[in-house]
C-alpha cells in the first residue's frame, strides 16, 4: 500500500533494539530521519490485538471514488446536480492507537453500511477524509497542508482533527440513524453486523446542515444572522437565495480527481465554516444588487433567468470593473481561476443553523489544496480594492460583506478502497 | 481581567446619521501597499484578549447635538438630546493596535455603493449601535480603511450578533467602524474581533505596522439598553 514507505522513527531509533519496538513508539516517534523497510514495519505491527483479524467483507462493486456522488444524485430541469438535502460533518479524533486490526474493523463497518444502504441520496453517501494530524500520527508526510487563513479579513480557527466523516442523504431521520450507528454507539437496522467506527474514532465536533428548495425558509426562525422580518424565498435552496453548484460554475468530479501519484483516484477536501449576516443582504440591497454581487457587476436577474445552468463569467480586469461600477461580483472575481473553462473546485456547500447561528459549511473538492487557495484568494479581489475607493475588502466586494470565516480545515479523501487509515503501516484493505 | 460595565461615564457626541465617505482614498498617500501585505501566516492570527476599562475615552470633538445634514438625513431612530449618548463598553490592545468599543442607541447610517449611498436603518429588534475606534497603540492615530468583523457571544459562548463593521464617520466622531446590532438581554458578553490591516497608503515609518490580521476580545456587561 502506498504510503507505507514513510514510517519514521524517533531520533534514537537506531539505538533501539528492534524487538523492543512497540507500535505506539513507532507511531509517536516523530518526524526524525529514518525509514523502516516495509517488511520490518509489518513485522513490528502484527502482534497484540492484530493477532485475530476481523474478517473483512468484500468491497462492494461500483464507483471506486468516495467523492463521486453525481451519478447517483437527482438533477433539475437544467441538468444541474441537486445536492443531497441533509448533511453531517463529523470531525474525529482517534480513540486509541491506530492498528491494522482497528482499521480493519472500521473498514468492515463501512462495507457493511454500504451493503445495508445504497450509496446514493436515497440511501447514504459517505466520504471519509484524513487531515494532517493523521499523517503526523503515523509518521507519514501529509499530502495536504495544514489549513490557513486566506484573507486579511479572517482569522479562522484551524481545524486539525485526525479524520472527517461527511454523511449526506435526502432523509434526515435516516442520516441521524446512520450517524448514531457509525459514531455514537448505535446499531443500524438491516446491517449484517456492526457498522461502528467507535473503536477507532470519536467525534470531536459535529456540524449539521441542509440544502434544497424550501429548507432555508422552513428553518430560518430564531436564527441569528437571518432577517427576522422577512421570509426567505419559498424555493430558495440556500439562505442567500441562489442555487449553488450550477453546472457551468462547477468543476466535475473527474476534474478534481487526483490523476497520478500515491493518492491517484482520490481528491482533497477543504472544509470551512462561514457565519452569515444577512440582514443587510436582504434589506440593504435589492434583488438586482444581490445578483450583481453574487455574479458580476453587470449581471441582471434577467440574465439568471436566461441561463439557469449558470451565467458565463468572462475574465475581466477587476480594477476596471471596480472603477466603472463601484462593485465587483463574487463569481466575477474568481473567473480567472479556471481550467478547461471550468472552475477548479467542486463545491458541496450547505447551510446550517448550528448554535442557532446562520452558517455555511463550505465543502470544496479539488485536485490539490493549492487549487482551493487560488480560488479563495481570487475571491478577495485585491486588485479591485486598490483600484476603487468604493470597493473595500468587505463592502461592495462580491458577497464578502456577509461572510465571516470562523474555521478552516484540509483533508485528503482517498479512493474508496483505501478510505480507512490511509498509509497506516501494515494495513491494506 | 475586569469587565467594563455601562455604568462608566457616558459621553455625548454626534452620531453618523450622515456618513460622508466610506473609505479614505489611498491616492493621496505616499505609499500604496501591495495587496498581499496583510496576508496571514500559517497560524490563525495573533489573539489578544482585552478588558473593559473604567476610563472614559476622550471624544474626538465632543460635539453635542445632532448631525442632521447629508445622506441619511436626521432619521436616527432615537430622538432627542440623549439619542447620541455614547457609552464605552471596553477597550483592548491587539499588538500594535488599540481598539475601543462604544455603544449608542441604534442609528441610520449610509454605506457607499459606487455612485450612491445606501441607507442602513435599524432593523426590528436592534437595540444598539456599536462603534469601534481603531487606533495605533503608540500614537493614538485613527486607522481608516481596515476591516473589522465583530461577533458578540453570550456567557454560554452562543453567538448573538455577527458581521462586518462598516467604516464610517460623523460630525465630531472621527473615522470609526460600526453597525446596529441586537443584544438580546442584559448580561455578560464578549465582543470578539478580527481586525485586518488598514489598506491606506503609508509613510515609510509605518509601512511595517498593522499588517497582521489579529484577533481581539473585549468582555463587557450589557445592561439592557445603550443608555
Amino acid at each position: 500500500m502506498e504510503g507505507q514507505r514513510a514510517l519514521t522513527r524517533g531520533p534514537d531509533a537506531a539505538r533501539r533494539p528492534r524487538t523492543g519496538l512497540t507500535r505506539r513508539r513507532l507511531l509517536l516517534g516523530g518526524g526524525a530521519a529514518g525509514v523502516a523497510g516495509a517488511g520490518a514495519a509489518a513485522a513490528a505491527l502484527t502482534g497484540g490485538d492484530d493477532a485475530s483479524p476481523v474478517a473483512l467483507p468484500p468491497l462492494s462493486a461500483g464507483e471506486p471514488r468516495q467523492h463521486a456522488w453525481d451519478a447517483t444524485l437527482r438533477r433539475d430541469a437544467h441538468d444541474n446536480v441537486l445536492a443531497p438535502r441533509f448533511h453531517r460533518l463529523l470531525l474525529c479524533d482517534l480513540v486509541a492507537d491506530p492498528t491494522p486490526a482497528r482499521a480493519r474493523a472500521a473498514e468492515a463497518g463501512l462495507r457493511r453500511l454500504e451493503r445495508a444502504l445504497p450509496r446514493s441520496a436515497a440511501g447514504v453517501l459517505v466520504v471519509v477524509g484524513w487531515g494532517p494530524a493523521w499523517f503526523r500520527r503515523i509518521g507519514v508526510a501529509s499530502p495536504v497542508p495544514r489549513a490557513r487563513a486566506l484573507s486579511p479579513t479572517e482569522a479562522p480557527a484551524i481545524d486539525d482533527p485526525v479524520a472527517i466523516v461527511h454523511l449526506a442523504a435526502d432523509d434526515e431521520a435516516r442520516l441521524d440513524r446512520v450517524e448514531r450507528a457509525l459514531l455514537h454507539g448505535g446499531t443500524l437496522r438491516g446491517a449484517r453486523g456492526s457498522v461502528s467506527l467507535t473503536d477507532l474514532l470519536r467525534v470531536r465536533a459535529r456540524r449539521t446542515g441542509f440544502v434544497g428548495a424550501g429548507l432555508p425558509r422552513a428553518r430560518q426562525r430564531d436564527v441569528v444572522g437571518l432577517p427576522g422580518d422577512r421570509a426567505i424565498d419559498r424555493d430558495a435552496p440556500l439562505y442567500m437565495g441562489f442555487q449553488s453548484g450550477l453546472r457551468r460554475n462547477q468543476a466535475t468530479e473527474d476534474d478534481v480527481t487526483i490523476a497520478e501519484g500515491p493518492w491517484r483516484g482520490g481528491t482533497t477536501m477543504h472544509v470551512s465554516t462561514i457565519e452569515l449576516t444577512l440582514d443587510t443582504w436582504y434589506h440593504g440591497v435589492d434583488q438586482a444588487g444581490r445578483v450583481r454581487r453574487m455574479f458580476a457587476a453587470d449581471a441582471t436577474p434577467q440574465d439568471l433567468e436566461r441561463r439557469p445552468d449558470g451565467i458565463a463569467n468572462p475574465v475581466r480586469d477587476l480594477r476596471d470593473v471596480a472603477r466603472r461600477r463601484g462593485v465587483v461580483g463574487h463569481a466575477e472575481s474568481m473567473a480567472s481561476v479556471r481550467r478547461d473553462d471550468r472552475p477548479i473546485i467542486l463545491r458541496r456547500d450547505f447551510d446550517s443553523r448550528d448554535g442557532d447561528a446562520a452558517q455555511v459549511h463550505f465543502v470544496a473538492l479539488q485536485r490539490s489544496i493549492e487549487d482551493f487557495e487560488r480560488t479563495r484568494r481570487a475571491m478577495n479581489a485585491a486588485r479591485a480594492i486598490d483600484a476603487s475607493a468604493g470597493v473595500g475588502a468587505q463592502v461592495n466586494n462580491g458577497i464578502n460583506e456577509w461572510l465571516n470565516v470562523t474555521a478552516r480545515g484540509n483533508y485528503l479523501v482517498p479512493p474508496r478502497a483505501r478510505r480507512t487509515c490511509p498509509g497506516l503501516p501494515g494495513w491494506s484493505a | 481581567m475586569s469587565d467594563a460595565t455601562s455604568s462608566h461615564p457616558t459621553r455625548r457626541t454626534t452620531m453618523p446619521s450622515s456618513a460622508t465617505a466610506r473609505r479614505v482614498s489611498t491616492t493621496a498617500a505616499f505609499l500604496v501597499l501591495a495587496a498581499g501585505l496583510g496576508a496571514c501566516g500559517d497560524d490563525a492570527g495573533t489573539s489578544v484578549e482585552g478588558s473593559g476599562s473604567a476610563t472614559t475615552t476622550a471624544a474626538t470633538g465632543g460635539h453635542d447635538g445632532h448631525a442632521g445634514s447629508g445622506h441619511g438625513g436626521s432619521d436616527t431612530t432615537a430622538t432627542g438630546g440623549d439619542a447620541h449618548a455614547m457609552t464605552r463598553l471596553g477597550e483592548t490592545t491587539a499588538g500594535d493596535r488599540k481598539v475601543e468599543l462604544d455603544v449608542s442607541a441604534p442609528v441610520t447610517f449610509a454605506v457607499s455603493e459606487g455612485e450612491r449611498f445606501v441607507r442602513h436603518a435599524p432593523r426590528k429588534g436592534e437595540n444598539a449601535h456599536v462603534m469601534l475606534v481603531l487606533t495605533d497603540a503608540q500614537s493614538g492615530d485613527r486607522l481608516p480603511d481596515a476591516s473589522i468583523t465583530l461577533r458578540i457571544v453570550d456567557a454560554a459562548g452562543k453567538v448573538v450578533a455577527s458581521g462586518p463593521q462598516y467604516p464610517m464617520t460623523g460630525l465630531g466622531m472621527g473615522i470609526h467602524y460600526g453597525d446596529n446590532v441586537a443584544i438580546p438581554k442584559a448580561g455578560k458578553y464578549v465582543a470578539q474581533l478580527v481586525i485586518g490591516p488598514p489598506r491606506i497608503g503609508r509613510h515609510s515609518d509605518v509601512v511595517d505596522r498593522w499588517n497582521e490580521t489579529v484577533r481581539a476580545s473585549i468582555p463587557f456587561t450589557w445592561k439592557g439598553s445603550a443608555r
